[in-house]
């Protein structure tokens, strides 16, 4: 069934919010081009990417016919559908970014990659389990807003965190500070509200 | 069966009471929007936050405050974005099409927001003054740079509208506010020319060098009016044609103008041409004079709990260093040349620990002035120095013990060993007044730093031979931060 699905689901997702988020993605990592790039500018660049690029995936998640049309399929799997289908294209510029730009910048300048995946997961990841909660409720474009609004109010609670206690310390230690030991415990809850959200609703006009 | 209706005869509005109308039904709408009273509390906190650990200048303040309304603003981006927008989404195209007033006049009454984010602005700014109470902003007051708190958000606003009308879906408000965040910072990482374009002006000057905030806000305010212009192009297109075209070329004379005038380099010789003793702001209490920067003569309070302490034990004959304040530069040389002083700089804690250890930091230094362990005219006086066995090690222990008690025995930027701490706790088991009263009566073989001013007082230790000239320069690039035997 899902083999059915996929051309179907392929059209039905809003393709112009990614392909913009993908330009502005590149655009993001110009600072790699300098001379001597300034790492806090490439680190900030490569999050920024995998940031926008998973909020715009996540308009993606609500299923603007879901009221209209009774599908023999479990709503689970037909959200995580959606959602695979621009997740998937989103992973795949992210990595060619990220292996251009860990090229181009040279050994010159060098960060711990797990670390900085990590972060960049965390950053994807959050507006889409955001937009899938948001999905849940309402089956419409607005319905994938919490997404990126939850996004900017992450970003926004983290700059209260200075110093030692921010979680995007410069340059990027390879040994875990009590901060940094927040990342896997954010992917975590984040892959735990992903699965929670796009579980089967009950609630009419939402199915 | 037929229904007849009486007519209600009730004349259409004309334009300007129907646009009115639709003015304030959109700024009762934002106002009551999630979006922005969220951004309002975020933009708070931030600002409250980053001044929160020090006393705020002026101008730090405002490259705070600015900082955090652009929260605010990149929220009105998005909440404005969805208003305008409104028209487009969820298949309302239609019922759209049949209101009387069309999509231009719409579009005026859109611009009744820009006014309610400016204000919001401006709230924000005002609450994180009162949230900081009692300690007020010291230094020079710029109301150009105050308004970049209010004019920022407005910013946001009207581009949102802008955003809105061309597209409605609901992607493109945080789209938009990634793509303006791109466009913005990288000029500004390309190296100091772009540095003015960054909505908040972010370059500190040393004291006494005003920054061009008056370009820099016309420059936003040149970018308001393009973005207004472009919301009721729609509506009279070629005033607002005409207005984008001026507001744009008018926005890019003024960053250009900005960024003409910031200098590259600020020498030394310049920098203290500023902030000379006859400009500073000086005081004289209890026999210390206290030299404050123009604009910071209110930490004077703050500066007198740190040093009276310590100036009350010194003896009547002694000279009591002076307080001068500097900003970033030092050129090393005192307001009375010969004369004794301490230089304080620019930052000290606002609040609870914070203020505690700038307190217990001067007062610290200020003893170690006194006897001549912190010389200011030094080039090494702020390198660490050996100055075990000397008599003014164990008067500095005494006077910094007595005028803090509880705060243990500690001196900075000087080694010492056990054989000085044990002999300030000698003078310490000593009545007070014997103590200081010898003081007063040996003053200057104290310290001296190869005599042995306190031998009456029992203390034993004998200084070592004290090298005369300056302590080696650094040879390399390493830079030693020992300077020897302190001279």
């Amino acid at each position: 069934v899902i083999r059915l699905l996929v051309p179907h689901v392929i059209r039905a997702v809003p393709w112009w919010p990614f392909a913009a988020a993908a330009v502005l993605a590149v655009v993001a990592q110009v600072p790699a081009l300098r001379s001597n790039p300034d790492p806090r500018w490439v680190l900030t660049g490569l999050r920024l990417a995998a940031a926008v690029l998973g909020a715009a995936a996540g308009f993606a998640l609500p299923d603007l016919m879901a009221a209209t049309v009774i599908t023999p399929m479990a709503r689970w799997r037909r959200q995580w559908l959606r959602l695979a289908v621009l997740l998937l294209p989103a992973i795949l510029v992210w990595s060619s970014i990220y292996v251009v730009v860990r090229a181009m910048v040279g050994p010159a300048l060098s960060w711990p990659a797990g670390f900085v995946i990590l972060q960049a997961a965390v950053c994807g990841l959050l507006p889409l389990a955001a937009a899938a909660v948001g999905a849940r409720y309402r089956n419409s474009a607005a319905g994938a807003l919490p997404g990126p609004v939850t996004q900017g109010v992450a970003v926004v609670l983290t700059l209260f965190l200075t110093e030692r206690a921010s979680p995007w310390p410069v340059p990027v230690s390879a040994e875990w500070t009590t901060a940094q030991r927040g990342w896997p415990v954010a992917l975590a809850l984040v892959l735990l509200t992903l699965l929670i959200a796009n579980r089967e609703t009950t609630r009419p006009g939402s199915a | 069966m037929t229904i007849t209706t009486e007519r209600v005869e009730r004349p259409a509005p004309a334009p300007r009471v129907a646009i009115i109308a639709l003015a304030r039904a959109e700024a009762g709408r934002l106002l009551h929007s999630p979006l922005l009273w969220g951004a309002m509390v975020l933009s708070t906190g931030l600002g409250v936050a980053w001044t929160w650990t020090r006393m705020p200048s002026w101008e730090k303040f405002h490259e705070n405050a600015g900082m955090a309304s652009m929260v605010l603003a990149a929220a009105l981006v998005v909440a404005c974005q969805l208003a305008a927008g409104r028209d487009g989404r969820a298949g309302a195209e239609e019922s759209a099409r049949t209101l009387p007033a069309g999509p231009a006049r719409r579009s005026l009454g859109l611009l009744a927001v820009i006014p309610v984010a400016a204000l919001a602005g401006a709230v924000v700014y005002a609450a994180e003054l009162l949230l900081l109470l009692p300690t007020w902003p010291v230094g020079r007051f710029v109301p150009w740079a105050a308004m970049v708190a209010a004019v920022l958000p407005a910013i946001g606003a009207a581009v949102g509208v802008v955003i809105g009308r061309f597209i409605s879906a609901a992607a493109a408000g945080p789209l938009a506010v990634v793509a303006l965040f791109v466009l913005l910072a990288l000029p500004m990482i390309f190296g100091s020319v772009g540095l003015p374009v960054w909505p908040v002006s972010l370059v500190t000057w040393d004291f006494g060098f005003p920054y061009p905030h008056g370009w820099h806000l016309l420059y936003l305010l040149g970018l308001l009016a393009t973005a207004t212009a472009a919301v009721s192009w729609p509506a009279a297109p070629k005033v607002s044609a005409a207005v984008g075209v001026v507001a744009v070329l008018f926005a890019g004379f003024s960053v250009q103008r900005e960024a003409a005038i910031t200098p590259d380099v600020i020498f030394v010789d310049e920098a203290m041409q500023r902030i000379t003793p006859e400009r500073l702001d000086c005081q004289v209490h209890a026999e210390v004079r206290y030299c404050a920067l123009p604009g910071y003569g209110s930490w004077n309070r703050y500066w007198r709990e740190a040093v009276e302490p310590v100036a009350e034990l010194l003896p009547p004959t002694a000279r009591k260093p002076s307080v001068r304040q500097i900003a970033r530069m030092d050129d090393l040389k005192p307001m009375t040349p010969g004369y004794p002083e301490l230089v304080v700089g620019e930052v000290w804690g606002r609040i609870g620990g914070w203020a505690e250890d700038s307190r217990q930091a001067m007062t610290r230094d200020y003893v170690m002035a006194s006897v001549g362990l912190l010389r200011r005219e030094a080039p090494w006086h702020l390198r660490y120095c050996d100055a075990s066995g000397q008599h003014r090690t164990v008067a500095a222990l005494w006077l910094a013990a007595q005028a803090a008690p509880g705060e243990g025995l500690a001196l900075p930027r000087v080694r010492y060993g056990p054989a000085e701490i044990q002999a300030a706790e000698s003078l310490l088991a000593r009545p007070k007044d014997e103590v200081a009263a010898y003081l007063a009566g040996h003053w200057p073989e104290i310290l001296d730093p190869s005599a042995t001013g306190l031998a009456g007082l029992g203390v034993t230790i004998v200084p070592p031979p004290v090298p005369t000239g300056p302590p080696a320069e650094p040879s390399g690039s390493a830079v030693p931060t020992d300077a020897g035997v302190c001279r």
